[in-house]
Protein backbone atom coordinates (compact mmCIF):
# COMPACT_ATOMS: atom_id res chain seq x y z
CA UNK A 1 0.00 0.00 0.00
CA UNK A 2 1.28 3.58 -0.87
CA UNK A 3 1.71 5.83 1.65
CA UNK A 4 1.20 9.52 1.12
CA UNK A 5 1.71 10.30 4.47
CA UNK A 6 -0.96 12.89 4.91
CA UNK A 7 -2.90 13.58 7.98
CA UNK A 8 -6.01 11.59 6.73
CA UNK A 9 -4.23 8.37 5.74
CA UNK A 10 -3.69 8.06 9.56
CA UNK A 11 -7.19 7.15 9.98
CA UNK A 12 -7.78 5.60 6.46
CA UNK A 13 -4.26 4.27 5.19
CA UNK A 14 -3.42 1.26 6.59
CA UNK A 15 -5.38 -1.83 7.49
CA UNK A 16 -5.45 -2.36 11.42
CA UNK A 17 -4.66 -5.94 12.29
CA UNK A 18 -3.82 -8.54 9.44
CA UNK A 19 -2.04 -12.05 9.26
CA UNK A 20 0.31 -12.28 5.93
CA UNK A 21 2.39 -15.32 5.78
CA UNK A 22 5.86 -14.88 5.93
CA UNK A 23 8.39 -17.68 6.57
CA UNK A 24 11.02 -15.58 8.07
CA UNK A 25 13.78 -16.61 10.36
CA UNK A 26 14.10 -14.51 13.43
CA UNK A 27 16.00 -14.52 16.62
CA UNK A 28 14.45 -15.24 19.41
CA UNK A 29 15.58 -14.36 22.69
CA UNK A 30 16.82 -17.61 24.40
CA UNK A 31 15.74 -19.90 21.74
CA UNK A 32 18.26 -18.40 18.65
CA UNK A 33 17.27 -18.67 15.13
CA UNK A 34 13.38 -19.47 14.97
CA UNK A 35 11.00 -19.78 11.86
CA UNK A 36 8.06 -17.66 11.82
CA UNK A 37 5.70 -19.07 9.41
CA UNK A 38 3.19 -15.91 10.07
CA UNK A 39 3.28 -12.38 11.51
CA UNK A 40 -0.17 -10.51 12.86
CA UNK A 41 0.16 -7.29 12.18
CA UNK A 42 -2.16 -5.82 15.22
CA UNK A 43 -0.64 -2.00 15.33
CA UNK A 44 -3.14 0.50 16.78
CA UNK A 45 -5.77 -2.28 17.22
CA UNK A 46 -7.94 -2.18 20.25
CA UNK A 47 -8.87 -5.13 21.92
CA UNK A 48 -10.45 -7.62 21.70
CA UNK A 49 -9.15 -7.83 17.94
CA UNK A 50 -5.31 -8.91 18.44
CA UNK A 51 -6.60 -11.63 21.05
CA UNK A 52 -9.37 -12.73 18.23
CA UNK A 53 -6.73 -12.96 15.17
CA UNK A 54 -4.06 -14.77 17.20
CA UNK A 55 -6.95 -16.98 17.71
CA UNK A 56 -7.83 -17.11 13.92
CA UNK A 57 -3.85 -17.22 13.23
CA UNK A 58 -3.16 -19.89 15.09
CA UNK A 59 -5.96 -21.84 13.99
CA UNK A 60 -4.72 -21.72 10.44
CA UNK A 61 -0.61 -22.62 10.92
CA UNK A 62 0.38 -26.33 11.69
CA UNK A 63 1.76 -27.46 15.34
CA UNK A 64 5.06 -26.99 16.24
CA UNK A 65 4.99 -23.91 14.00
CA UNK A 66 5.40 -20.63 15.76
CA UNK A 67 4.06 -16.96 14.43
CA UNK A 68 4.71 -13.78 15.90
CA UNK A 69 2.20 -11.20 17.04
CA UNK A 70 3.12 -7.05 16.75
CA UNK A 71 1.45 -5.27 19.07
CA UNK A 72 1.27 -1.78 20.24
CA UNK A 73 -1.56 -2.03 23.09
CA UNK A 74 0.15 -2.60 26.23
CA UNK A 75 -2.99 -4.18 27.75
CA UNK A 76 -3.11 -6.76 25.39
CA UNK A 77 0.74 -7.47 25.13
CA UNK A 78 0.30 -7.80 29.70
CA UNK A 79 -2.26 -10.56 28.58
CA UNK A 80 -0.56 -12.48 25.89
CA UNK A 81 1.23 -15.34 28.26
CA UNK A 82 -2.24 -16.11 29.72
CA UNK A 83 -3.57 -16.09 26.40
CA UNK A 84 -0.85 -18.70 25.32
CA UNK A 85 -1.46 -21.21 28.33
CA UNK A 86 -5.06 -21.18 27.50
CA UNK A 87 -4.29 -21.96 24.19
CA UNK A 88 -1.75 -24.71 24.57
CA UNK A 89 0.71 -22.55 23.11
CA UNK A 90 3.97 -21.94 24.03
CA UNK A 91 4.87 -18.00 25.00
CA UNK A 92 8.69 -18.03 23.60
CA UNK A 93 8.90 -14.30 24.24
CA UNK A 94 7.98 -11.20 24.31
CA UNK A 95 10.54 -8.80 22.70
CA UNK A 96 10.52 -4.82 23.05
CA UNK A 97 10.47 -3.29 19.80
CA UNK A 98 10.78 0.48 18.65
CA UNK A 99 7.36 1.53 19.54
CA UNK A 100 5.93 -2.09 19.73
CA UNK A 101 6.43 -5.20 21.23
CA UNK A 102 6.83 -8.39 19.16
CA UNK A 103 5.23 -11.46 20.59
CA UNK A 104 6.21 -14.92 19.40
CA UNK A 105 3.66 -18.01 19.96
CA UNK A 106 4.65 -21.87 19.29
CA UNK A 107 1.45 -23.64 18.12
CA UNK A 108 1.01 -26.46 20.75
CA UNK A 109 0.06 -30.05 19.78
CA UNK B 1 6.31 -7.63 32.45
CA UNK B 2 7.63 -10.77 32.53
CA UNK B 3 10.21 -12.13 30.28
CA UNK B 4 10.06 -9.22 27.81
CA UNK B 5 13.27 -8.71 26.28
CA UNK B 6 14.60 -5.66 24.74
CA UNK B 7 15.42 -4.77 21.30
CA UNK B 8 17.10 -2.52 19.51
CA UNK B 9 16.73 0.17 22.07
CA UNK B 10 19.21 2.44 23.98
CA UNK B 11 20.11 1.53 27.29
CA UNK B 12 22.65 3.15 30.04
CA UNK B 13 22.84 6.89 30.88
CA UNK B 14 21.24 8.31 33.79
CA UNK B 15 17.64 8.11 34.59
CA UNK B 16 16.79 11.27 33.28
CA UNK B 17 19.00 11.12 30.24
CA UNK B 18 16.13 9.40 28.60
CA UNK B 19 13.29 11.56 26.83
CA UNK B 20 10.00 9.36 28.39
CA UNK B 21 11.45 9.95 31.80
CA UNK B 22 12.18 14.07 31.41
CA UNK B 23 8.30 13.82 30.03
CA UNK B 24 6.85 11.53 32.94
CA UNK B 25 8.74 14.35 35.56
CA UNK B 26 7.44 17.12 33.58
CA UNK B 27 3.34 15.50 33.54
CA UNK B 28 4.04 15.19 37.27
CA UNK B 29 5.63 18.57 38.07
CA UNK B 30 2.66 19.96 36.34
CA UNK B 31 0.58 18.70 38.98
CA UNK B 32 2.66 19.91 41.82
CA UNK B 33 2.76 22.46 40.64
CA UNK B 34 -0.80 22.76 39.82
CA UNK B 35 -1.45 22.06 43.23
CA UNK B 36 0.68 24.30 44.93
CA UNK B 37 -1.27 27.01 43.05
CA UNK B 38 -4.64 25.61 43.62
CA UNK B 39 -3.54 25.80 47.24
CA UNK B 40 -2.36 29.10 47.51
CA UNK B 41 -5.53 30.34 45.93
CA UNK B 42 -7.37 28.72 49.33
CA UNK B 43 -6.22 26.15 51.47
CA UNK B 44 -9.38 24.81 51.65
CA UNK B 45 -8.72 23.20 47.74
CA UNK B 46 -7.19 20.45 49.34
CA UNK B 47 -10.59 18.57 49.22
CA UNK B 48 -10.44 18.99 45.95
CA UNK B 49 -6.40 18.19 45.62
CA UNK B 50 -7.29 14.92 47.38
CA UNK B 51 -9.36 13.18 44.69
CA UNK B 52 -6.29 14.52 41.84
CA UNK B 53 -3.40 12.91 44.17
CA UNK B 54 -5.56 9.69 44.65
CA UNK B 55 -6.81 9.96 40.75
CA UNK B 56 -3.05 9.82 40.00
CA UNK B 57 -1.92 7.19 42.08
CA UNK B 58 -4.98 5.28 40.57
CA UNK B 59 -3.78 6.06 36.78
CA UNK B 60 -0.41 4.94 37.57
CA UNK B 61 -1.44 1.71 39.18
CA UNK B 62 -3.95 1.19 36.25
CA UNK B 63 -1.31 1.61 33.70
CA UNK B 64 1.07 -0.41 35.57
CA UNK B 65 -0.87 -3.47 36.06
CA UNK B 66 -2.83 -2.78 32.50
CA UNK B 67 -5.62 -2.80 34.54
CA UNK B 68 -8.25 -3.25 32.27
CA UNK B 69 -11.75 -4.37 33.59
CA UNK B 70 -13.35 -4.46 30.56
CA UNK B 71 -11.56 -7.36 29.64
CA UNK B 72 -12.28 -9.30 32.89
CA UNK B 73 -15.10 -10.00 31.60
CA UNK B 74 -14.79 -9.49 27.89
CA UNK B 75 -11.99 -12.06 27.72
CA UNK B 76 -13.80 -15.01 30.05
CA UNK B 77 -15.93 -15.18 26.62
CA UNK B 78 -13.83 -13.64 23.90
CA UNK B 79 -10.55 -16.10 24.90
CA UNK B 80 -11.53 -17.70 28.20
CA UNK B 81 -8.27 -16.05 29.44
CA UNK B 82 -9.01 -15.68 33.20
CA UNK B 83 -5.95 -13.20 34.37
CA UNK B 84 -8.31 -9.61 34.69
CA UNK B 85 -11.10 -11.09 36.15
CA UNK B 86 -8.91 -12.36 39.02
CA UNK B 87 -7.18 -9.12 38.90
CA UNK B 88 -10.41 -7.50 39.43
CA UNK B 89 -10.94 -9.81 42.55
CA UNK B 90 -8.08 -8.96 44.30
CA UNK B 91 -8.87 -5.74 44.54
CA UNK B 92 -12.49 -6.25 45.16
CA UNK B 93 -11.34 -8.40 48.58
CA UNK B 94 -8.45 -5.79 49.52
CA UNK B 95 -11.16 -2.61 48.92
CA UNK B 96 -13.33 -4.19 51.32
CA UNK B 97 -11.24 -4.98 53.67
CA UNK B 98 -9.88 -1.24 53.91
CA UNK B 99 -13.72 0.07 53.75
CA UNK B 100 -14.39 -1.86 56.76
CA UNK B 101 -11.84 -0.25 58.78
CA UNK B 102 -12.71 2.73 57.44
CA UNK B 103 -16.49 2.22 58.07
CA UNK B 104 -15.40 1.04 61.63
CA UNK B 105 -13.59 4.28 62.20
CA UNK B 106 -16.55 6.10 61.43
CA UNK B 107 -15.20 8.03 57.84
CA UNK B 108 -17.08 5.90 55.62
CA UNK B 109 -18.05 8.05 52.65
CA UNK B 110 -20.30 5.29 50.98
CA UNK B 111 -23.86 5.43 50.04
CA UNK B 112 -25.71 2.28 48.72
CA UNK B 113 -27.20 2.03 45.35
CA UNK B 114 -31.15 1.58 44.85
CA UNK B 115 -31.71 -2.23 43.59
CA UNK B 116 -33.77 -3.20 41.48
CA UNK B 117 -34.30 -4.08 37.39
CA UNK B 118 -32.37 -0.95 35.93
CA UNK B 119 -29.03 -2.34 37.23
CA UNK B 120 -29.01 -5.35 35.34
CA UNK B 121 -30.19 -3.83 32.25
CA UNK B 122 -28.24 -0.71 32.61
CA UNK B 123 -25.03 -3.00 33.31
CA UNK B 124 -25.86 -4.94 30.31
CA UNK B 125 -26.01 -2.27 27.97
CA UNK B 126 -22.80 -0.49 29.54
CA UNK B 127 -21.27 -4.58 29.14
CA UNK B 128 -22.00 -4.62 25.52
CA UNK B 129 -20.26 -1.17 24.82
CA UNK B 130 -16.89 -2.21 26.43
CA UNK B 131 -16.26 -4.96 23.77
CA UNK B 132 -16.47 -2.57 21.48
CA UNK B 133 -14.87 0.96 23.07
CA UNK B 134 -12.15 -1.90 24.17
CA UNK B 135 -11.91 -0.32 27.53
CA UNK B 136 -14.44 0.32 31.12
CA UNK B 137 -15.26 4.02 31.77
CA UNK B 138 -10.99 3.65 33.89
CA UNK B 139 -9.84 1.81 31.38
CA UNK B 140 -10.52 4.79 28.55
CA UNK B 141 -9.50 7.40 30.86
CA UNK B 142 -5.70 5.18 31.46
CA UNK B 143 -5.46 4.54 27.78
CA UNK B 144 -6.27 7.96 26.83
CA UNK B 145 -2.81 8.25 28.98
CA UNK B 146 -1.34 6.52 27.03
CA UNK B 147 -1.68 8.46 24.35
CA UNK B 148 -5.13 5.82 22.73
CA UNK B 149 -6.72 8.31 20.94
CA UNK B 150 -9.81 5.78 20.45
CA UNK B 151 -9.68 6.06 24.26
CA UNK B 152 -10.39 10.31 24.14
CA UNK B 153 -13.48 10.00 21.78
CA UNK B 154 -14.95 6.89 24.17
CA UNK B 155 -14.32 9.72 27.12
CA UNK B 156 -16.30 12.34 24.58
CA UNK B 157 -19.24 9.55 23.86
CA UNK B 158 -19.81 8.56 27.50
CA UNK B 159 -19.61 12.34 28.88
CA UNK B 160 -22.15 13.74 26.25
CA UNK B 161 -24.36 10.69 25.61
CA UNK B 162 -24.80 10.67 29.64
CA UNK B 163 -25.27 14.65 29.94
CA UNK B 164 -28.19 14.05 26.71
CA UNK B 165 -29.51 10.97 28.57
CA UNK B 166 -30.18 13.02 32.09
CA UNK B 167 -31.88 15.77 30.37
CA UNK B 168 -33.32 15.01 27.17
CA UNK B 169 -37.21 15.28 27.46
CA UNK B 170 -39.86 15.28 24.51
CA UNK B 171 -40.22 11.74 22.72
CA UNK B 172 -38.11 10.08 25.44
CA UNK B 173 -40.41 10.49 27.78
CA UNK B 174 -42.78 8.13 25.84
CA UNK B 175 -40.20 5.46 27.19
CA UNK B 176 -41.15 5.74 30.61
CA UNK B 177 -44.51 4.30 32.01
CA UNK B 178 -47.36 6.07 33.09
CA UNK B 179 -47.55 4.74 36.52
CA UNK B 180 -44.06 6.39 36.82
CA UNK B 181 -45.26 9.77 35.88
CA UNK B 182 -47.92 9.30 38.47
CA UNK B 183 -45.26 8.62 40.95
CA UNK B 184 -43.19 11.28 40.07
CA UNK B 185 -45.80 13.86 40.33
CA UNK B 186 -46.59 12.76 43.39
CA UNK B 187 -42.96 13.61 44.53
CA UNK B 188 -42.68 16.62 47.06
CA UNK B 189 -40.51 18.65 44.52
CA UNK B 190 -39.97 22.26 43.32
CA UNK B 191 -42.00 23.31 40.46
CA UNK B 192 -38.28 24.19 38.78
CA UNK B 193 -37.10 20.88 38.50
CA UNK B 194 -40.29 20.00 36.37
CA UNK B 195 -40.12 15.91 37.28
CA UNK B 196 -42.41 15.23 35.34
CA UNK B 197 -40.91 15.98 32.30
CA UNK B 198 -38.29 14.46 30.72
CA UNK B 199 -38.08 10.55 30.95
CA UNK B 200 -34.55 10.69 33.26
CA UNK B 201 -36.17 12.52 35.52
CA UNK B 202 -39.74 10.35 35.48
CA UNK B 203 -37.35 7.62 35.92
CA UNK B 204 -35.63 9.10 38.86
CA UNK B 205 -38.48 10.36 40.82
CA UNK B 206 -40.98 8.05 39.84
CA UNK B 207 -39.42 4.72 39.87
CA UNK B 208 -35.62 4.71 41.50
CA UNK B 209 -36.78 6.99 44.74
CA UNK B 210 -39.27 3.80 45.13
CA UNK B 211 -36.66 1.62 45.69
CA UNK B 212 -34.75 0.35 48.65
CA UNK B 213 -30.78 0.67 48.88
CA UNK B 214 -29.25 -1.30 51.55
CA UNK B 215 -25.94 -2.61 52.67
CA UNK B 216 -26.43 -6.64 53.84
CA UNK B 217 -26.05 -5.08 57.79
CA UNK B 218 -28.47 -2.70 56.98
CA UNK B 219 -31.07 -5.57 55.95
CA UNK B 220 -30.22 -7.02 58.92
CA UNK B 221 -30.56 -4.06 61.28
CA UNK B 222 -26.87 -4.50 61.88
CA UNK B 223 -25.35 -1.31 60.52
CA UNK B 224 -24.08 0.49 63.66
CA UNK B 225 -22.40 -2.73 64.65
CA UNK B 226 -18.87 -4.15 64.05
CA UNK B 227 -19.81 -7.67 64.00
CA UNK B 228 -22.49 -6.40 61.37
CA UNK B 229 -19.83 -4.88 59.26
CA UNK B 230 -17.58 -6.90 59.27
CA UNK B 231 -19.47 -9.92 59.17
CA UNK B 232 -22.35 -9.16 56.81
CA UNK B 233 -20.72 -6.24 54.88
CA UNK B 234 -17.22 -7.43 54.50
CA UNK B 235 -17.21 -11.35 54.71
CA UNK B 236 -20.59 -12.21 53.21
CA UNK B 237 -20.74 -9.18 50.79
CA UNK B 238 -17.34 -8.93 49.52
CA UNK B 239 -14.74 -11.69 50.39
CA UNK B 240 -16.99 -15.00 50.16
CA UNK B 241 -18.22 -14.03 47.19
CA UNK B 242 -14.88 -12.81 45.71
CA UNK B 243 -13.46 -16.14 47.14
CA UNK B 244 -16.28 -18.18 45.23
CA UNK B 245 -15.84 -16.43 41.79
CA UNK B 246 -12.05 -17.25 42.31
CA UNK B 247 -12.68 -21.24 42.51
CA UNK B 248 -15.20 -20.95 39.80
CA UNK B 249 -12.29 -19.25 37.75
CA UNK B 250 -10.17 -21.50 38.51
CA UNK B 251 -11.86 -25.07 37.70
CA UNK B 252 -13.43 -23.55 34.80
CA UNK B 253 -10.63 -21.77 33.33
CA UNK B 254 -7.06 -22.53 34.81
CA UNK B 255 -7.08 -25.58 36.22
CA UNK B 256 -7.25 -28.04 33.20
CA UNK B 257 -4.24 -26.42 31.79
CA UNK B 258 -2.32 -26.06 34.57
CA UNK B 259 -2.74 -29.45 35.44
CA UNK B 260 -1.54 -30.79 32.56
CA UNK B 261 1.44 -28.37 32.31
CA UNK B 262 2.49 -29.60 35.93
CA UNK B 263 1.99 -33.30 34.49
CA UNK B 264 -0.63 -33.66 37.59
CA UNK B 265 -2.74 -36.73 36.59
CA UNK B 266 -4.07 -37.35 40.14
CA UNK B 267 -3.94 -33.80 41.67
CA UNK B 268 -3.93 -33.75 45.89
CA UNK B 269 -5.51 -30.88 47.62
CA UNK B 270 -2.26 -29.37 47.74
CA UNK B 271 -1.55 -28.97 44.03
CA UNK B 272 -4.97 -27.47 43.55
CA UNK B 273 -3.96 -24.73 45.76
CA UNK B 274 -0.50 -24.34 44.05
CA UNK B 275 -2.66 -24.06 41.11
CA UNK B 276 -4.91 -21.54 42.90
CA UNK B 277 -1.92 -19.45 43.46
CA UNK B 278 -0.34 -20.14 39.77
CA UNK B 279 -3.53 -18.23 38.81
CA UNK B 280 -2.96 -15.10 41.44
CA UNK B 281 0.64 -14.76 39.98
CA UNK B 282 -0.03 -15.17 36.46
CA UNK B 283 0.50 -11.83 35.67
CA UNK B 284 2.86 -10.29 38.74
CA UNK B 285 1.78 -6.40 37.54
CA UNK B 286 -2.05 -7.07 37.32
CA UNK B 287 -1.89 -9.01 40.58
CA UNK B 288 0.50 -6.11 42.45
CA UNK B 289 -1.93 -2.85 40.80
CA UNK B 290 -5.14 -5.27 42.33
CA UNK B 291 -3.75 -4.94 46.26
CA UNK B 292 -2.56 -0.82 45.37
CA UNK B 293 -5.60 -0.09 43.92
CA UNK B 294 -7.97 -1.76 46.96
CA UNK B 295 -5.82 -0.63 49.06
CA UNK B 296 -5.90 3.17 47.99
CA UNK B 297 -9.39 2.92 47.05
CA UNK B 298 -10.65 1.87 50.90
CA UNK B 299 -7.71 4.63 51.77
CA UNK B 300 -9.33 7.71 49.93
CA UNK B 301 -12.76 7.20 51.44
CA UNK B 302 -11.14 7.37 54.56
CA UNK B 303 -9.15 10.44 53.56
CA UNK B 304 -12.03 12.35 51.90
CA UNK B 305 -14.15 11.07 55.39
CA UNK B 306 -11.55 13.00 57.43
CA UNK B 307 -11.70 16.32 55.77
CA UNK B 308 -15.20 16.19 55.67
CA UNK B 309 -15.15 15.73 59.51
CA UNK B 310 -12.40 18.61 59.57
CA UNK B 311 -14.39 21.40 57.30
CA UNK B 312 -17.82 19.70 59.01
CA UNK B 313 -19.21 19.55 56.42
CA UNK B 314 -21.49 16.26 54.16
CA UNK B 315 -20.45 17.95 50.49
CA UNK B 316 -17.78 19.79 49.08
CA UNK B 317 -20.51 22.06 48.13
CA UNK B 318 -20.81 23.89 51.41
CA UNK B 319 -16.80 24.37 50.99
CA UNK B 320 -17.33 26.13 47.58
CA UNK B 321 -19.98 27.81 49.20
CA UNK B 322 -17.73 28.82 52.05
CA UNK B 323 -15.18 29.80 49.49
CA UNK B 324 -17.61 32.10 47.18
CA UNK B 325 -18.31 29.73 44.68
CA UNK B 326 -21.82 30.04 44.01
CA UNK B 327 -21.87 29.09 39.91
CA UNK B 328 -23.08 25.65 39.04
CA UNK B 329 -24.17 24.60 42.35
CA UNK B 330 -27.20 22.45 42.46
CA UNK B 331 -30.59 23.66 44.62
CA UNK B 332 -29.84 21.53 47.60
CA UNK B 333 -26.12 23.53 47.63
CA UNK B 334 -24.42 20.63 46.66
CA UNK B 335 -21.99 19.02 44.04
CA UNK B 336 -21.35 15.75 43.06
CA UNK B 337 -19.02 14.21 45.40
CA UNK B 338 -18.81 11.17 46.38
CA UNK B 339 -15.51 10.71 48.75
CA UNK B 340 -14.27 7.58 46.58
CA UNK B 341 -13.58 6.12 43.79
CA UNK B 342 -15.98 7.08 40.84
CA UNK B 343 -15.42 7.65 36.94
CA UNK B 344 -18.87 8.24 35.25
CA UNK B 345 -21.20 10.98 36.92
CA UNK B 346 -18.22 13.61 36.52
CA UNK B 347 -17.89 13.18 32.66
CA UNK B 348 -21.20 13.54 32.69
CA UNK B 349 -21.26 16.89 34.07
CA UNK B 350 -18.12 17.82 31.71
CA UNK B 351 -20.80 16.82 28.77
CA UNK B 352 -23.52 19.02 30.08
CA UNK B 353 -21.27 21.89 31.59
CA UNK B 354 -20.33 22.11 27.29
CA UNK B 355 -23.52 21.69 26.08
CA UNK B 356 -24.31 24.61 29.01
CA UNK B 357 -22.31 26.85 27.77
CA UNK B 358 -23.43 25.98 24.13
CA UNK B 359 -26.95 27.08 25.19
CA UNK B 360 -28.34 23.74 25.79
CA UNK B 361 -29.22 23.96 29.67
CA UNK B 362 -29.86 20.71 31.52
CA UNK B 363 -30.10 22.69 35.23
CA UNK B 364 -33.87 21.18 35.56
CA UNK B 365 -33.05 17.72 35.63
CA UNK B 366 -32.92 16.20 38.87
CA UNK B 367 -29.66 14.85 38.09
CA UNK B 368 -28.00 18.10 37.17
CA UNK B 369 -30.32 20.14 39.01
CA UNK B 370 -30.89 18.78 42.52
CA UNK B 371 -28.46 16.36 43.27
CA UNK B 372 -25.08 16.55 40.96
CA UNK B 373 -24.89 20.31 39.85
CA UNK B 374 -23.19 21.48 36.63
CA UNK B 375 -19.95 23.06 38.03
CA UNK B 376 -17.35 24.80 35.78
CA UNK B 377 -14.73 21.69 35.38
CA UNK B 378 -11.88 23.48 36.95
CA UNK B 379 -14.08 23.31 40.58
CA UNK B 380 -15.30 19.96 39.84
CA UNK B 381 -13.39 18.04 42.27
CA UNK B 382 -14.56 14.18 40.82
CA UNK B 383 -13.50 15.55 37.44
CA UNK B 384 -9.70 15.86 38.60
CA UNK B 385 -9.81 12.22 39.73
CA UNK B 386 -10.31 11.47 36.33
CA UNK B 387 -7.66 13.64 34.66
CA UNK B 388 -5.80 12.35 37.85
CA UNK B 389 -6.03 8.89 36.25
CA UNK B 390 -5.46 10.07 32.96
CA UNK B 391 -2.39 12.02 33.69
CA UNK B 392 -1.30 9.53 36.37
CA UNK B 393 -1.40 6.89 33.56
CA UNK B 394 0.89 8.82 31.28
CA UNK B 395 3.83 9.65 33.80
CA UNK B 396 3.99 5.50 34.14
CA UNK B 397 3.38 5.35 30.47
CA UNK B 398 5.99 7.78 30.02
CA UNK B 399 8.59 6.15 31.95
CA UNK B 400 7.90 2.63 30.81
CA UNK B 401 8.23 4.23 27.02
CA UNK B 402 5.15 2.61 26.75
CA UNK B 403 3.88 6.06 25.42
CA UNK B 404 2.28 6.52 21.89
CA UNK B 405 -0.08 8.66 20.28
CA UNK B 406 -2.54 6.24 18.54
CA UNK B 407 -5.20 7.17 15.77
CA UNK B 408 -8.19 5.79 15.73
CA UNK B 409 -9.54 4.33 12.11
CA UNK B 410 -12.82 5.02 10.90
CA UNK B 411 -14.01 1.52 11.87
CA UNK B 412 -12.53 1.77 15.55
CA UNK B 413 -13.74 5.75 15.30
CA UNK B 414 -17.11 4.30 15.03
CA UNK B 415 -16.72 1.59 17.03
CA UNK B 416 -16.02 4.74 20.26
CA UNK B 417 -18.28 6.51 19.67
CA UNK B 418 -21.20 3.82 19.51
CA UNK B 419 -19.71 1.64 22.18
CA UNK B 420 -19.00 5.19 24.94
CA UNK B 421 -22.71 6.42 24.18
CA UNK B 422 -23.78 2.95 24.98
CA UNK B 423 -21.73 2.34 28.30
CA UNK B 424 -22.81 6.41 29.23
CA UNK B 425 -26.63 5.03 28.73
CA UNK B 426 -26.01 2.05 30.35
CA UNK B 427 -23.82 3.79 33.42
CA UNK B 428 -27.03 6.16 33.62
CA UNK B 429 -29.72 3.50 34.06
CA UNK B 430 -27.72 1.38 36.46
CA UNK B 431 -26.78 4.66 38.55
CA UNK B 432 -22.70 4.08 37.83
CA UNK B 433 -20.32 2.15 36.27
CA UNK B 434 -18.13 -0.67 37.16
CA UNK B 435 -16.38 0.99 39.93
CA UNK B 436 -19.23 3.48 41.04
CA UNK B 437 -21.85 0.68 40.77
CA UNK B 438 -19.72 -2.30 41.51
CA UNK B 439 -16.07 -2.45 42.83
CA UNK B 440 -16.91 0.72 45.41
CA UNK B 441 -20.23 -0.79 46.07
CA UNK B 442 -19.64 -5.10 47.04
CA UNK B 443 -16.79 -3.81 48.86
CA UNK B 444 -18.82 -1.86 51.21
CA UNK B 445 -21.30 -4.23 51.59
CA UNK B 446 -24.15 -3.38 48.69
CA UNK B 447 -24.61 -6.51 47.26
CA UNK B 448 -26.34 -4.22 44.22
CA UNK B 449 -23.48 -4.33 42.51
CA UNK B 450 -23.23 -7.87 42.28
CA UNK B 451 -26.09 -7.23 40.02
CA UNK B 452 -24.44 -5.02 38.36
CA UNK B 453 -21.62 -7.86 37.27
CA UNK B 454 -23.60 -9.87 36.33
CA UNK B 455 -25.52 -8.08 33.83
CA UNK B 456 -22.32 -6.90 32.70
CA UNK B 457 -21.12 -9.96 32.03
CA UNK B 458 -24.45 -10.69 30.41
CA UNK B 459 -24.14 -7.71 28.33
CA UNK B 460 -20.49 -8.56 27.58
CA UNK B 461 -21.18 -12.03 26.39
CA UNK B 462 -23.46 -10.78 23.88
CA UNK B 463 -20.80 -7.98 23.11
CA UNK B 464 -18.22 -10.51 22.36
CA UNK B 465 -21.05 -12.96 19.62
CA UNK B 466 -21.89 -9.32 17.84
CA UNK B 467 -18.02 -8.53 17.56
CA UNK B 468 -16.74 -11.95 16.30
CA UNK B 469 -19.54 -12.07 14.26
CA UNK B 470 -18.45 -8.47 12.62
CA UNK B 471 -15.09 -9.48 12.34
CA UNK B 472 -16.23 -12.88 10.46
CA UNK B 473 -18.12 -10.37 8.20
CA UNK B 474 -15.50 -8.15 7.09
CA UNK B 475 -12.84 -10.35 7.06
CA UNK B 476 -15.25 -12.53 4.65
CA UNK B 477 -16.43 -9.41 2.74
CA UNK B 478 -12.81 -8.88 2.25
CA UNK B 479 -11.90 -12.14 -0.02
CA UNK B 480 -10.80 -14.13 3.22
CA UNK B 481 -8.04 -11.48 4.29
CA UNK B 482 -7.80 -11.22 8.35
CA UNK B 483 -9.60 -7.86 10.23
CA UNK B 484 -9.89 -4.96 8.62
Amino acid sequence: MVRTGSWFDLFHGRPVASGRWMFRTVDVPGLGKTLVVRSVDCLGAMCPRPQLLTLKVLGEVGSGEVVEIVLDNPTAVEGFPALAETLGCAHLATVRDFGCWRVYLRKGS
Amino acid sequence: MNGVATAGTASGGSWLSRKGNLQALGVFLFVVAGSVWALALDSRFVYMLVYVWFGLAYGMLLQYGRFCMASAVRDLFAVKVPRMAVGMMIAVALYAVVAAIVTLSGFSTFHPNAMGWHIIVGAAIFGFGIVFTGGCASGSLYKAGEGNMNSMLVILAISFSQAIVVSASGWWDALVPQSWVTAAAAQDMPAELSVTKGWFDIFTAGYIWGLKGSTTAEIFGMAESAAGIVWLNTFLTAILPVVIILVALYAFYYRKGYLRRSGKAAPTLGDELAGMWAMFTASKNTALAGIGLGILAGLHMYVTGALREHYGIFNFGELLVAMGYTNGLSIQDTVFDPGYWYITTQEAQWGGWIMQKLGIDSMDSIFFGLDNGLPNPLLNAPGFMSIGIILGASVMALSRREFKWKAPTWESAFFAIVGGTLMGIGARLAMGCNIGAFFATVTNGDPSGWVFLFGMTLGAFIGVKVFTWWMDWSAARKGGELGL
